[in-house]
């Protein structure tokens, strides 16, 4: 083999490490690893530490109890946010009289943080699973509805006159053109809820959880664990990166043929 | 309303084409069992100044059944807002547009569209196949006797094999045979073409032109096709209207043209009709 050849084959390996995103994990570790030894591990603990405690909880079965615990509150609130928040938004689009009431409404609420309604939440629905679902619930129906009303707004006039002078009835018209129109806006919408949802359980299981990675995050700190918030910070991390690559899968494969686009959060 | 004025030539090249002004109460098809027939069709559009603009003023005009007719007229001059009309999508300020002697005044199946834009009229999550039933689908034909339907006509207009696309694999000029076939697979017995064939390359053009005269004559469908290109409406229509621009749009000339099929530039009969019809381009007081 030429060295020109290893050159080559070296580039080549570089490119796949760095299009994996390992390169840039590798660098994140080096960092963390060469910053932590200059403070006390109660303070700032290295990857070895967290790691070690990670380990801790992971045998015990707590930190796989409170993922999934975790995992099922955000899922459930999502998949009914999602359940309300599309026929809603199709709604929203189709019913300009609905648009015109509803529009100033959705431009005020959309500045407030579903977390704001936490406390109002639990007044009402108790301190219960109830609270934190209708709250999940909430953060996801909003980007929803606004991502499929902006999809019905861009339907082609041509599809729906086209749809028309075929003989489509106007309901089966919302059901075989508007809703295959809006699947990839309603996708953009379900993956930037599932966003919103993780944002909002971590906050709820920190004010008001016995159970859940938010509840780990926040109470760790009262036996000075800081360990163990590192380790939690990190699941949430990989709930949602595992949660957004399966949805993105999904959409790839089953949603093919409504063009759903498979981008990143820079949209390549 | 101009004077009914019909010239006809009697010798060679001229005997291919009679000539008439519109409109035409007194020429041979009595008016009573045309199959679409509008009559002082107007349309007016709200303008920037708040005064309606109007469009078409006062359209008269006959189609019969297993017709070929061509709108031909100057791009603005509404031939697409008179297609909407008798489409159903648009509804004319004054006047009425009747079917088998009943009022048009929605959308329906015996008038299927073929869009100028494919793109924003075939369903692009859907195959070939699935665009193609979409019409029977909807009318609640079984599935196995609409897919049936569907193949049948995707092998008419030469789609065989691409049945399982979807429509960003095709070409433009096969996105076009996609809305004629599932036009006929629709049974509509109007096709309403809307410049179908502007946006493709010239040869693809010829090839559809051409078969889109042998379509006509091997199903007898009832054709009303709307061209601002003046070789392409010798090239394909039976009956050629030619409007006037905008404002107040009007039919100004209807020719009859007995040319046989295929058909030439080079033939004689061609060029003296596209001379003539040219003149009425050329000098805007003719229009």
């Amino acid at each position: 083999m030429s060295t020109h050849q290893i050159m080559q084959g070296v580039r080549h390996a570089g490119g796949v490490l760095l299009r994996t995103g390992v390169v840039t994990w590798l660098i994140f570790l080096a960092i963390w690893a060469s910053i932590a030894p200059f403070y006390p591990p109660a303070f700032f603990p290295g990857p070895l530490e967290t790691l070690a405690g990670g380990k801790e909880i992971l045998l015990d079965g707590t930190l796989v109890r409170f993922s999934l615990i975790s995992l099922e509150r955000v899922l459930t609130g999502w998949l009914l946010g999602i359940l309300i928040g599309a026929p809603l938004g199709i709604l929203i689009g189709r019913v300009r009289l609905l648009r015109q009431l509803i529009e100033p409404f959705v431009d005020f609420f959309r500045f407030i943080p579903a977390i704001a309604f936490l406390t109002l939440f639990i007044m009402w629905f108790g301190v219960g699973e109830q609270s934190k679902i209708i709250l999940i619930m909430y953060a996801t129906c909003f980007v929803v509805i606004i991502n499929t009303a902006a999809g019905v707004l861009s339907i082609p006039p041509g599809r729906v006159s086209a749809a028309r002078t075929l003989g489509a009835s106007e309901w089966r018209i919302v059901w075989h053109v508007i809703v295959p129109e809006c699947v990839p806006y309603v996708f953009t919408g379900v993956r930037l809820g599932l966003g919103s949802a993780f944002t909002a359980i971590v906050a709820a299981e920190m004010l008001a959880a016995r159970e859940g990675v938010g509840y780990l995050v926040f109470t760790s700190r009262l036996y000075f664990r800081t360990d163990w918030i590192l380790v939690g910070i990190v699941t949430l991390g990989l709930l949602g990166y595992c949660s957004d690559r399966a949805l993105r899968g999904f959409g790839k494969v089953v949603l093919k043929r409504y063009r759903v686009a498979d981008a990143g959060e820079f949209g390549k | 309303m101009p004077r009914t004025n019909v010239v006809s030539i009697p010798l060679a090249p001229h005997a291919f084409v009679r000539e008439q002004r519109a409109p035409h109460e007194d020429l041979a098809a009595p008016r009573t069992n045309a199959l679409i027939r509008a009559s002082g069709v107007e349309m007016r559009f709200p303008s920037a100044k708040g005064e309606a603009a109007r469009i078409l003023a006062g359209i008269e005009l006959d189609i019969h059944d297993g017709e070929f007719h061509v709108l031909l007229g100057p791009s603005g001059c509404g031939k697409s807002t008179l297609l909407n009309i008798i489409a159903g999508l648009t509804r004319p300020t004054a006047g009425t547009v009747t079917m088998h002697g009943k009022t048009i005044h929605k959308p329906g199946r015996d008038r299927g569209v073929v869009f100028q834009h494919a793109e924003a009229a075939i369903f692009p999550w859907l195959t070939v196949l699935e665009n193609v039933e979409f019409g029977p689908r909807m009318a609640g034909v079984a599935k196995r006797e609409r897919r049936e339907r569907a193949r049948k006509y995707i092998e008419r207009v030469g789609l065989s094999g691409h049945e399982g696309k979807f429509p960003h694999e095709l070409s433009g000029g096969m996105k076009q045979r996609t809305q004629i076939a599932r036009l006929l697979a629709n049974d509509s017995s109007v096709l309403i073409m809307d410049e179908p064939f502007g946006a493709l390359d010239a040869h693809t053009r010829r090839v559809m032109q051409n078969e889109l005269t042998r379509l006509w004559r091997e199903t007898g469908k009832t054709v009303l096709f709307v061209t601002h290109d003046i070789q392409e409406a010798i090239l394909i229509g039976q009956h050629i209207h030619i409007m006037s621009k905008a404002p107040d749009t009007r039919i100004c000339q209807r020719y009859d043209v007995a040319l046989p099929w295929p058909r030439t530039e080079t033939h004689p009969g061609f060029v003296d009709l596209l001379a003539r019809i040219q003149r009425h381009f050329d000098f805007g007081s003719e229009l």
